[in-house]
């Protein structure tokens, strides 16, 4: 008898209905977390590991010495040296190719490297169109290197004396 | 024998070895420096420190002697102690430059720190730091990077034999230095890189080209003297062929030729193959003017013309000459083109003008005894040898022997500046020289109570001496150098110099020009002997017969006339006017623009594999590094082609193999022996000539050499200079630095004058194979000097 009571309240009243809407309602009621990408992003570890850069010391002199440490360290073997002798006696290099499509973003290249030259920015926004362009160049590599550096500094200064 | 312990094991070894010696013997492996096993031992790194039983402080292994029932512990706590600490003491100073070091990956220092190195230092004041050393062209110094272990300085006294190189100062300051500032003078210069153990010391002509990881090793064989040293090219880009490069040269250990060394010619002419002036694809002279060609019209060209010629004047009308690079398989089959063609006119010893002994010689030329040899002899005696420039990797072997006793005789067109001390020698110009040799072979011969069979001049004070050296020798080796053989006496030198070896007992040889020079007289290229060594009834002409009665067409292998060969402004006359010249060739110049009417690219020994044979008499093989240059083939696929077009049998190789197998079966070696004609009178001799000396300087002796641009860079002043000595400059009124206008029949030069008393009476040297002197004149014959009026 009082079961049946309890049942046609609960009928009346929509009380189901109500119960089922409570989680809509919550959610409807706290904070949004679906990001509007590509307007917004997720945040990214400084050490994220994206496009490659070749960086510059402050007076401009590129910092790569031709050591070809990191070409022998790339897993992938996707690096690419040829040095020679620069006109003022320093070891420079004449090439530096990247192909990025070998390339696993492994880091492995910036943790050998003796000079901090070529490094991971946190750029992971870039695509090729043509064939060719997966070859990041020298030139390429310093220019990136040119854009990203006030990040690569910053980045690399939160982890300064913890590696 | 006696019995030691090393590490708990019993071990048979050698009484007086140190115990570094009787540990690498048996492959234990104990950290060093300055040891070297070829140099002396210094002792001053103490990086070798061991325990040894009853003894208070650890051992430096290197110079401990073994003796009986020593117990030796290599990696004992107290052993590994020592060297951890002198390590330490070792990076104190030394820079944090491996990243641009040359050295990087291939470095004993980098080694052993990574063995016995703590990755912290203790230490905070300044580092030391030392000037570069300015060592000339091939050596670049990082003096910074130098532990201190002399091993450069020892190399360089005990085997280069110059002493070149010193440590001054002491301590913290202890540099090594050339005392003055000047370039190394040695032609062995290159070894220290080898010897150095860090990169103090490394190669500048491929200096920050690669890493040495990257490098891979490919074995070779020496291109430039008849040694046959053993080393190896080290090249570039290990997974693609096409793209390979030899980026440089260092020697491979063979204890019987090179032991671990190689002379700066064999390290750095690798320069030269990457030369503007390689011929890169086949060319063929129209009217005058060069047009490249493809293979097939180039070879259909040289095949019409060769082929009428040979059809309207018989096959005599061919002379063929090969220069000393051309490999074993490829003189074979340039001797069988030539014969199959009807011509017997080939010739591969350029540097040579007197033939009229040729059939009583031996088939190939030979050293009489093994190199290993010279280490052990009590008497060596020079004839007309450079040995220092000629075969620099021989002088390695003499120079430590001094030491040991031998003494070294020489009877020399001019006073040579050798790495070693002379007991006695005899300096004259080449008529006074065949009489001094006369006179001592009477002498001889009086002395051993044979009946003289020449009657000679009375000997000289020095003939004397180098007389009685000889008769009171028990081991003498004589070795008749570049410059008897080039001589227009060279049968009367080696009748005279057998006569001299069977009286005294000792071994008689050749040290011919050229990395193959044996080899290809051996494979039959001479106008007197087939490939199977068997003497022809009737010789063809010789390359001077050749020049004196010229022939309509010619075909030269890999040699560069104007410069290569002993009578060059007569072989440059008779090319020009020949009706066909077809080059196999690696580089052009402007001189072959002239003469040539056909050039075809031919792989250099770094692009081609084939065989050398070396003046002992054996053969090496070798493999091609890279893929030719360009359109450039392989000079025996040039040859085979060659054939096919003009229709001869018998042409069919598809392999070097073959045409090696057809090589071997038709060249049977077999010892012969020479019965050189015994010289009863000497030649009339011609007085009051001034006789050019025509040596060829080291950096100047074959086609890829003379590319190599950092050797040229090593070229002194009085290399490239007309010499005479005070006398001759005086009673031709000539002065030291002056212009002096050189002339030998029509040819003309103009050089800068020296005056260098060096040079015997009657005679003027005149560098072969400079820039300035290619296509001039003969090698040993009259010259006429006057004051130039420029
Ligand atoms: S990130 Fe890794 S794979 Fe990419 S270039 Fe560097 S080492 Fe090579
Ligand atoms: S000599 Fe060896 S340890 Fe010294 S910088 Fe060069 S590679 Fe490094
Ligand atoms: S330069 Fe090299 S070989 Fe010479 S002392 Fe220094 S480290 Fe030794
Ligand atoms: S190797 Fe023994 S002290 Fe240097």
């Amino acid at each position: 008898m009082w079961n049946q009571l309890k049942k046609w309240v609960k009928k009346l009243t929509l009380w189901e209905l109500l119960k089922g809407l409570r989680v809509t309602l919550k959610y409807g009621a706290s904070k949004d977390i679906t990001l509007q990408y590509p307007e917004e992003e997720t945040p990214r570890s400084n050490r994220f590991r994206g496009m490659l850069a070749l960086r510059r010391y402050p007076n401009g002199e590129e910092r790569c010495i031709a050591c070809k440490l990191c070409e022998a360290v790339c897993p992938a073997c996707a690096i690419t040296i040829e040095s020679e002798v620069r006109d003022d006696g320093t070891r420079r290099t004449t090439r530096y190719d990247i192909d990025v499509f070998k390339c696993i973003n492994c880091g492995l290249c910036e943790e050998a490297c003796p000079v901090d030259s070529i490094v991971l920015t946190d750029e992971m926004h870039y695509a090729l169109y043509n064939r060719g362009e997966n070859i990041f160049t020298k030139e390429k590599l310093l220019m990136i290197g040119d854009l990203y550096e006030s990040k690569i500094a910053e980045h690399r200064e939160i982890d300064r004396g913890t590696c | 024998m006696i019995d030691i312990q090393i590490n708990g094991q019993t071990y048979q070894v050698l009484e007086g070895a140190s115990i570094i010696e009787a540990a690498d013997e048996h492959g234990i492996y104990i950290p060093r420096f300055c040891y070297h096993k070829k140099l002396s031992v210094a002792a001053n790194c103490r990086m070798c420190l061991v325990e040894v039983a009853n003894m208070k402080k650890p051992m430096p292994a290197c110079s401990t002697p073994v003796s009986p029932d020593m117990v030796i512990f290599t990696q004992s706590e107290k052993a590994l102690e020592a060297q951890r600490s002198v390590m330490e003491f070792l990076l104190i100073n030394h820079p944090l430059d491996c990243p641009v070091c040359d050295q990087g990956g291939a470095c004993e220092l980098q080694d052993l720190s990574i063995g016995f190195g703590c990755s912290e230092s203790d230490f905070g004041g300044d580092k030391r730091a030392v000037d570069k050393l300015e060592l000339g062209p091939l050596l670049q110094t990082y003096m910074t990077r130098c532990i201190q272990c002399t091993r450069c300085i020892r190399f360089s006294r005990e085997l280069g034999g110059l002493s070149e190189l010193g440590m001054i100062d002491r301590g913290g300051g202890e540099k090594v230095s050339t005392y003055v500032e000047r370039d190394l003078q040695s032609e062995l210069s290159g070894n220290m890189i080898d010897v150095c153990p860090v990169g103090a010391l490394t190669a500048k002509p491929s200096r920050f080209a690669g890493r040495s990881w990257e490098y891979v090793e490919h074995e070779g064989v020496a291109a430039h003297d008849c040694l046959g040293s053993n080393m190896y090219w080290h090249s570039s880009q290990h997974d693609n062929v096409e793209t390979r490069e030899v980026m440089r040269v260092v020697p491979k250990e063979n204890e019987s030729i090179n032991e671990c060394w190689i002379s700066d010619r064999d390290r750095f002419s690798f320069e030269g193959l990457t030369h503007e002036s390689r011929l890169l694809s086949p060319m063929v002279k129209h009217n005058g003017t060069w047009k490249e060609a493809s293979w097939e019209a180039a070879l259909s060209e040289c095949a019409d013309k060769l082929g009428s010629l040979i059809d309207s004047n018989g096959g005599d009308c061919l002379g063929v000459l090969a220069g000393p690079q051309t490999t074993m398989e490829e003189g074979f089959l340039l001797q069988k083109l030539t014969r199959a063609l009807g011509s017997k006119h080939i010739d591969s010893r350029l540097r040579e003008q007197d033939f009229s002994d040729q059939a009583c010689r031996l088939p190939s030329p030979r050293l009489g005894c093994q190199i290993a040899d010279l280490d052990s002899l009590d008497t060596l005696f020079f004839f007309g040898c450079d040995v220092r420039t000629q075969h620099p990797v021989l002088t390695t072997r003499i120079n430590p022997s001094i030491e040991e006793g031998l003494s070294v005789c020489a009877m020399n067109p001019m006073d040579y500046a050798y790495t070693f001390p002379l007991t006695e020698q005899v300096v004259a110009g080449p008529s006074a020289l065949l009489q001094q040799l006369a006179a001592l072979v009477a002498l001889v011969a009086k002395e051993k109570g044979e009946s003289a069979v020449i009657s000679a001049e009375k000997p000289s004070a020095q003939t004397q001496a180098i007389a009685k050296r000889l008769l009171n020798s028990e081991k003498i080796a004589l070795l008749m150098g570049e410059h008897a053989l080039a001589s227009t006496h060279a049968s009367a030198f080696r009748s005279l110099l057998s006569q001299l070896a069977t009286l005294v007992g000792a071994s008689f040889g050749e040290l011919p020009y050229g990395a193959n020079t044996v080899g290809l007289q051996y494979v039959g290229c001479v106008p007197h002997r087939q490939a199977d060594g068997m003497a022809l009834a009737e010789p063809g002409l010789d390359i001077v017969g050749m020049m004196e009665q010229p022939r309509r067409a010619y075909v030269l292998c890999q040699l560069e006339p104007e410069s290569d060969v002993l009578q060059a402004a007569k072989t440059l006359k008779t090319l020009d006017e020949a009706a066909l010249v077809i080059c196999l060739t690696a580089f052009e110049s402007d001189a072959m623009r002239q003469y040539a009417d056909i050039m075809l690219p031919v792989a250099p020994p770094s692009e081609t594999s084939g065989q050398f044979m070396n003046i002992e008499g054996s053969i090496q093989s070798f493999q091609a590094v890279t893929v030719p240059h360009g359109d450039a083939r392989p000079a025996w696929k040039v040859l085979r082609v060659l054939a096919n077009f003009l229709k001869l049998d018998h042409f069919e190789y598809r392999s070097l193999e073959a045409v090696r197998n057809d090589l071997s079966v038709v060249c049977e070696s077999e010892d012969s022996v020479c019965e050189l004609p015994i010289l009863k009178t000497l030649p009339s001799l011609k007085e009051n000539e001034l006789i050019r000396l025509a040596p060829w300087p080291m950096v100047r002796s074959d086609a890829l050499v003379r590319r190599a641009s950092s050797l040229q860079k090593t070229l002194r002043a009085e290399q490239v200079s007309a010499l005479v000595n005070a006398a001759v400059a005086s009673t031709h009124g000539l002065s030291d630095g002056s212009q002096v206008k050189a002339r030998q029949g029509d040819s003309e030069i103009e050089i800068t004058l020296r005056v260098d008393d060096r040079i015997p009476d009657q005679c003027v040297m005149i560098p072969s194979g400079l820039s300035i002197s290619a296509g001039f004149g003969s090698a040993e014959q009259a010259v006429t000097l006057e004051k130039s009026n420029a």
